[in-house]
């Protein structure tokens, strides 16, 4: 019998499929008798079977599933492969007839059904095309939503937010956190700013007693594309941003 | 049913049964992992595409003779993709060919627009998975995941690696041991858990 050490030292390439047809053999024989190698073997195995996972990911392009289900489901049926039967030796007469007349019946139904198959496949390809296209368009036509990390500035360092923004509808939600209290005599307000750097209010921030507050509402149509929001402390019946700003965000699709 | 809840045993019965919204759903989960690899070991997209092809057609057809006895479904289906791609590179092996390595980056440019199946395997487990077994193989020493990549990313035997090197054989295969034992300890909670992708 083969050493146990020798045999340890094969496991990685006995199971990675590395060894000729006799080295192979050789450890084969040996596991069957040795639980301890058996054991060493599996703990080998489920080691490098993770191995795959830690390669550096890759995006295979998209249309590699179609073509890959294509291929495959143009195939035959998912079945045992089974070796073929031999014919029996000295078969003559009817019997043999019968046989090649179920063999033809049997090759004849294979084609029948393959066509069928082929249609239905067909169509079944073709429903997942339209149903995808159908998918892809919904999602052209919807514009993600924008979702930005509101961050609070050296007026506000401990602040934070998060501002959601949906082109789409042309709404907004605004949550903010941890804000201290405005400046005597001024309160907080949200400012929509434009690409074209044009700053448009959208209230007055009210706040809880945790410096904590939230706003909803459309987004003002002067505004026809969104780059960034700002709170700002600013003083009564201001109508343009003055005042510093709080918190920050950048609203960039 | 649901195909993407289901348990990738699950999945393959329902494969040999018939059921092609299993094979896509299995397709989803794994192609991501099946593609780095072969491309990683191929080192180009088409016959990495090609191995793709191969593994999932493959799994169609004999998802009848998978056996649970014989390990996860995920280590009986990379197993299948990996030989393939090890079997075309020992086809087209040519002296002084660039060698794989588990951690660098694609040699090709990857896809900038990521289709479904990796948009699926974003799913945490699946990262969560690649981000342990990376780091666990990045944090072995140099030499030690040498001999790792060129067995498992070139097919070479312990033999053959101390041939190409120049390394002792008895330190090559001291080196495999000491990989794997680092690996099996990093990776343990993996292995002893559910490994699997199921419910992804």
């Amino acid at each position: 019998m083969e050493s146990e050490d020798r045999v340890r030292d094969l496991l990685l390439d006995y199971h990675l499929g590395h060894l000729s047809a006799e080295e192979a053999e050789v450890v084969r024989r040996h596991l069957r008798g040795c639980a301890g190698c058996r054991e060493a073997l599996e703990e080998t195995a489920r080691v490098l079977d993770l191995v795959p996972f830690g390669v550096a990911p890759a995006a295979p392009p998209s249309s590699l599933k179609r073509r890959t289900l294509e291929r495959a489901l143009g195939e035959v049926a998912p079945t045992e492969e089974r070796p073929a039967e031999a014919p029996s030796r000295g078969e003559r007469g009817p019997a043999r007839w019968r046989r090649a007349t179920a063999a033809w019946l049997a090759a004849a139904a294979v084609l029948a059904v393959a066509l069928f198959g082929w249609a239905y496949l067909d169509l079944w390809l073709e429903n997942r095309q339209l149903r995808a296209e159908l998918q892809d368009a919904k999602r052209e036509e919807r514009p993600a939503l924008i979702v930005a990390a509101v961050e609070g500035t050296d007026q506000a360092p401990d602040a934070r937010g998060t501002a959601v923004v949906d082109p789409q509808d042309r709404r907004l939600a605004l949550d903010v956190y941890n804000l201290p209290a405005p400046p005597q005599g001024h309160s907080y307000r949200a400012w929509l700013v434009g690409r074209g750097g044009e700053s448009v209010s959208l209230g007055t921030m009210e706040l809880d007693e945790s410096g904590d507050g939230r706003m909803t509402g459309e987004l003002p149509p002067s505004v026809e594309k969104v780059a960034g929001l700002r709170v700002t402390a600013e003083p009564p019946d201001t109508e343009e941003m003055t005042g510093p700003v709080y918190l920050s965000a950048d609203l960039e699709a | 049913m649901e195909y993407v809840r289901a348990s990738d045993e699950e999945l393959i019965a329902m494969i040999a049964d018939g059921q092609s919204e299993a094979l896509e759903a299995l397709y989803d989960r794994y192609s991501g992992v099946a593609y780095s690899l072969a491309l990683r070991i191929l080192g180009d997209r088409g016959a990495a595409e090609e191995v793709v092809q191969d593994t999932f057609v493959s799994v169609w057809r004999r998802a009848g003779t998978y056996r649970a006895k014989a390990g996860r479904p995920y280590s009986w289906m990379l197993g299948i993709a990996r030989n393939r791609a090890i079997d075309e590179l020992r086809r087209r092996r040519t002296p002084g060919r660039d060698r794989a390595t588990f951690g660098s980056g694609p040699r090709e440019t990857p896809d900038p627009a990521p289709g479904p199946a990796e948009i699926e395997e974003d799913a945490a487990r699946v990262s969560e998975l690649r981000f342990v077994v990376g780091g666990a193989l990045q944090r072995l020493p140099d030499e030690q995941r040498e001999v790792l990549e060129l067995a498992y990313l070139q097919g070479l035997t312990q033999r053959e690696i101390s041939e190409r090197t120049g390394i002792p054989l008895g330190t090559v295969k001291t080196r495999t041991r000491l990989a794997l034992k680092k690996l099996k300890e990093t990776l343990t909670p993996l292995m002893r858990g559910r490994v699997d992708l199921d419910g992804v």
